[in-house]
């Protein structure tokens, strides 16, 4: 198993037995992270979580305290994903449909008449349309005023063409039942398509659908990504979208980010390291894609007339115009002694033998000093006055990483 | 230029290397799923099986991530699985089923390469890492004899024919393959093929550009 899944896609789903590490990545995503609210995954949940109870058996599912084993993986998973479209905006259904409407042009005109939110019914009992079957049981129905939605969910791909015509023409005479004039459609949802779809596709494409839990969770993270520029997130909606893409994430079910957050990270400088594999693995160049070559001055806007209290001054981006350099904080430190500006850089690697360093006249000159700390605290062993007159860049030579791992501004 | 480092330094580095790399399969594989349904939906080009992880050569840590497509106007054994199966058992019954196609054939083909050179005659250009796709064509059998009509394969032996191809870059073509136990060594060759760089693909929109392209070059309808 372990060979057939490659051994980075192992070390993933061994980390699945740490939600909190993965939600320390939806945190460090770009999406919840830094621009996000952070502060609400701390909040109380909303209330309607709470009235229904929902919020115990997700965190419980969530940290393996329950044993899923007792449960139809495919009925967690229904009520995980479609259980939150309860409880969020309505945008989020909205995306997911909007995704189905794009994929499946025979089912366009049904789909455009989704307006507001939806009765939601889970496990609904229909009387069966089929003879000889009393009750038909579809997982899911959406209900709209002229569109009942019926979902059908697997955790593969094992979809019964009959099951799913009869959850149709019962689901048909349920509306009929309800006094209702609504179309019904039938969305089928697993990891991939039956192998009847193609041949059936002349006579289902007018009421039949499929998505994948991976088209599922892109309209969650693309929502909330959304949602999120607008300013419009409520309380506890990050947290509970971050913790539904977790529980995906457990399964094996991950949203598509694109790379570009992936070229922007630093490569670890694994050829330092003493491992052959290691080194193999970092001939890899990022992406095709070469970082953003920042200048300190873009991670660094003192305030006018201030000595102290730039805090405010930490970019999460990565910098650097090499793979090795991360600027990871920013900010005003006094560490005992006086007028201490820091600039904290980790750097994730040996430094480099050379290691261009490029400042903006106006705020280095001769007004600073760059020094690195070497000696206890307090005594600033060495100091080192930058040639900016010169090539207005500094250079730091042969500096060992534990060392450079922190370096001072000062004010001169 | 070799650093001397701490213990802790080392593990930090070997951490943040994992996280990358996780991060990284976890998505290229993302990708090739979306891209196989976008195949299926907007350009009724059947997935063979799920996008898969194949390291290069066999010392390897590298890998190269396969996603292939049914042959054009191919029929496959179908069964049923069953419903709480994990991936890669269900992975394990299909490799075991026959796949049955005509000999005019094309057997399209998605991989995601981290290494390597682009193969000559290719169409687009890129840097590593790089989406190259295509489609392969049965030309013959090995011993002279004329081929069979249908061809009958083993799809475990058609995910062969693209790890050969495509995981051992110093295999040059045609490929040959044995298309079952027991059955007649096939020739492979490369139809046509095109690369993009995997950087350049980043929204839906560039998925759907990205199958619009696969679609015309195996030259199925959209």
């Amino acid at each position: 198993m372990a060979q057939r899944i490659g051994r980075f896609a192992t070390e993933r789903l061994r980390l699945h037995d740490n939600p909190n590490r993965l939600r320390a990545d939806y945190e460090a995503s770009p999406v919840y992270g830094k621009g996000g609210d952070d502060s609400c995954y701390r909040t109380a949940p909303p209330p309607n979580q709470i009235r229904n109870g929902r919020v115990e058996m997700f965190q419980a599912v969530l940290f393996r305290k329950l044993d899923e084993s007792l449960f139809a993986i495919e009925d967690i998973l229904t009520s995980d994903v479609f259980g939150a479209f309860k409880y969020l905006p309505a945008d989020y259904l909205h995306a997911w449909i909007a995704k189905l409407r794009d994929r499946h042009p025979f089912l366009t005109p049904a789909f455009r008449l989704v307006h507001g939110v939806p009765d939601i019914e889970f496990w609904p009992q229909f009387n069966a349309a089929k003879e000889g079957a009393h009750i038909c049981e579809p997982d899911v129905v959406l209900w709209w005023e002229q569109l009942a939605v019926v979902v059908e969910a697997k955790r593969a791909s094992n979809f019964c063409i009959d099951q799913l015509k009869t959850e149709r023409e019962s689901t048909q005479l349920a509306v009929m039942a309800r006094g209702l004039a609504a179309q019904v459609i039938v969305v089928a949802v697993g990891r991939s398509r039956p192998s009847w779809w193609f041949n059936q596709r002349q006579t289902t494409r007018h009421w039949l659908a499929f998505s994948t839990w991976g088209t599922l969770a892109d309209a969650f993270l693309t929502t909330l990504g959304a949602r999120q520029l607008a300013g419009i997130q409520h309380d506890g909606e990050i947290a509970l979208v971050r913790d539904l893409l977790v529980r995906l994430e457990m399964r094996d079910i991950q949203p598509f980010r694109g790379f570009k957050r992936l070229a922007k990270t630093s490569l670890p400088a694994l050829q330092s390291l003493p491992f052959s594999a290691a080194r193999r693995l970092a001939g890899i160049r990022l992406l095709g894609i070469s970082p953003p070559k920042l200048r300190v001055a873009e991670i660094w806007s003192p305030p006018s007339r201030s000595r102290i209290g730039f805090a405010p001054l930490a970019i999460p981006a990565p910098t650097g115009r090499a793979s090795r350099l991360v600027a990871r904080r920013l900010s005003c430190c006094a560490h005992g002694v006086p007028d201490l500006r820091q600039i904290s850089l980790a750097v994730p690697g040996p430094l480099a033998d050379i290691w261009p360093l490029d400042l903006v006249r106006d705020h280095s000159s001769n007004s600073g000093i760059l020094v690195w700390k070497m000696a206890p605290q307090g005594r600033l062993a060495k100091l080192w006055n930058p040639p900016v007159r010169s090539r207005n860049s500094i250079r730091v030579r042969r500096v060992p990483m534990t060392e450079a791992s922190c370096l001072f501004w000062t004010p001169h | 230029m070799m650093t001397e480092m701490t213990i802790e330094q080392i593990q930090d580095e070997l951490r943040r290397g994992i996280e990358f790399y996780k991060e990284l399969d976890a998505q290229i594989l993302a990708f090739l799923n979306r891209l196989a349904e976008v195949l299926e939906d907007k350009h009724e080009l059947g997935r063979l099986k799920r996008p898969f992880a194949k390291n290069l050569r066999r010392s390897s840590v590298v890998q190269s991530y396969l996603l292939l497509m049914k042959p054009t106007d191919a029929e496959i054994e179908s069964e049923e699985v069953d419903d709480d199966a994990e991936g890669e058992e269900e992975e394990d019954e299909v490799d075991t089923r026959d796949l049955t196609f005509s000999p005019d054939a094309k057997l399209p083909y998605v991989v995601v390469q981290l290494i390597g050179k682009i193969p000559a005659g290719t169409g687009g250009s890129a840097t590593t890492p790089f989406i190259q796709y295509g489609t392969l064509v049965v030309t013959g059998r090995k011993d002279g004899k004329e081929l069979q009509n249908p061809v009958v394969m083993r799809t475990g032996y058609y995910s062969g024919v693209f790890r050969n191809q495509m995981c051992n870059p110093q295999r040059k073509a045609p490929y040959s393959h044995k298309a079952y136990k027991g059955g007649a060594t096939l020739i492979f060759e490369e139809h046509t093929t095109a690369v993009q760089p995997l950087g350049s693909i980043q929204t839906d929109s560039d998925i759907e550009q990205l199958a619009q392209k696969v679609a015309e070059l195996v030259g199925v309808q959209g």
